[in-house]
């Protein structure tokens, strides 16, 4: 039997919600097992063509959070999370912004509704944006900051930012409203 | 259902507490099987939600100096919720290739290929070692690729990776790569959901 390879930094959140980096041709037999219904992409840039038809195939939903300017203030990004390609006479730049708040607003509130799952958040790489949707939901679980950095951490790697930590410990959880009913509907 | 966890319906007149602490090096491998390191008390109230069946400690509960080394918080905590706690010492490498070894693994992944005996929590003392190899034998099962396998365990390992002697090691990946999944005999009456 073939290998199933999982995209990069996969994991299992909670049952029936896990995140990833962007996935490739490769994954495509591992996420056919997941029985996704939707994806809820948060990366910066659009999600590759290869994956849209995929997911058309597939009849799984797509919430393309990336090109709504509303989201995104600062669409299109300078550089990317897959690294920052310095410009000649530019060496030095300044870290990256967090995540815009609305586009984390609007992934758990797609993540507070039961007909959103089996889904898969991801971004490009898998690590800060991605990592920053996941820290805002354990928030509204009541985790503890320390337990929260220490998931964000595992999958940022040597490349944490302090900024979407900074983001996640200020982030109010009141902003995203939620009723019994929808819960456990 | 994940959002089920946030508003728990059976639970909804207790009050939430304010701050749940999951233990370090938490995390869902698959459904009904979580990893660890080791529990302690602050991590009671988050535990007590998973309404644990089963835990697997990868480590020697007897510490032929000090006597028992099961935290005894812990120890209270499984008693008084009525879980099972299970002893696998795989902490030393050599242990894998040793017929007690082989014995050892075999009971435990009976246990953790029956789905009745879910949820289960498997944990060592730091959530790096022992218990990525046992998680790495169920990615085989999955049949997933072995570098998928080996940077999920790094993922846990830290950023240092295995240079402190954290992590797979070299005798805990060469064990994973030769394992054979198929060559295992279960009970597949009670087959996980996570399996073809």
């Amino acid at each position: 039997m073939a290998k199933i390879v999982p995209p990069m930094n996969f994991g299992s959140v909670e049952d029936g919600f896990y995140r990833s980096a962007q996935p490739s041709e490769l994954n495509f037999s591992f996420l056919e097992k997941l029985n996704l219904k939707s994806i809820i992409w948060v990366g910066a840039e659009e999600p590759s063509e290869i994956l849209l038809s995929f997911l058309d195939s597939q009849g799984i939903t797509l919430h393309n959070l990336a090109p709504q300017v509303s989201l995104n203030p600062h669409f299109p990004p300078p550089y990317t999370d897959s690294g920052v390609v310095p410009t000649s006479g530019q060496y030095h730049l300044p870290p990256l912004p967090p995540p815009p708040e609305p586009l984390i607003i609007q992934a758990l509130t797609l993540l507070l509704r039961p007909s959103t799952f089996p889904t898969l958040v991801c971004c490009n790489m898998g690590r800060h944006r991605t990592g920053t949707v996941v820290g805002c939901y354990r928030k509204l679980q009541r985790w503890a900051l320390s337990s929260i950095l220490e998931e964000y951490r595992r999958y940022a790697g040597m490349k944490v930012r302090i900024l979407n930590e900074q983001f996640i410990e200020l982030f109010d959880t009141d902003l995203v409203s939620i009723t019994a009913e929808q819960a456990v509907a | 259902m994940p959002s089920a966890i946030y508003v728990d319906q059976n639970d909804i007149d207790t009050p939430i507490p304010l701050v749940v602490v999951p233990p370090i090096n938490f995390s869902l491998v698959v459904p009904g099987i979580y990893r660890s390191g080791h529990p302690n008390k602050k991590n009671f109230n988050f535990l007590k939600r998973l309404n644990l069946k089963n835990v697997i400690y990868l480590e020697s509960l007897k510490d032929e100096n000090e006597g028992e080394s099961y935290r005894i918080d812990s120890l209270n905590f499984i008693n008084e919720n009525r879980i099972n706690l299970f002893e696998f010492n795989l902490s030393k490498e050599n242990n894998l290739f040793t017929l007690q070894g082989k014995q050892n693994l075999n009971d435990l992944l009976i246990i953790i290929l029956n789905k009745q005996n879910y949820p289960i929590l498997i944990h060592d003392d730091t959530g790096k070692n022992t218990s990525s190899l046992i998680c790495s034998l169920i990615r085989k099962f999955q049949n997933w690729s072995l570098t998928s396998i080996f940077q999920e365990s790094d993922l846990f390992a830290g950023p240092a990776g295995g240079s402190e002697g954290l992590g797979l090691g070299e005798a805990g990946m060469e064990f994973i790569a030769s394992f054979d999944p198929k060559m295992f005999k279960y009970d597949k009456q009670y087959k996980p959901d996570w399996l073809d």
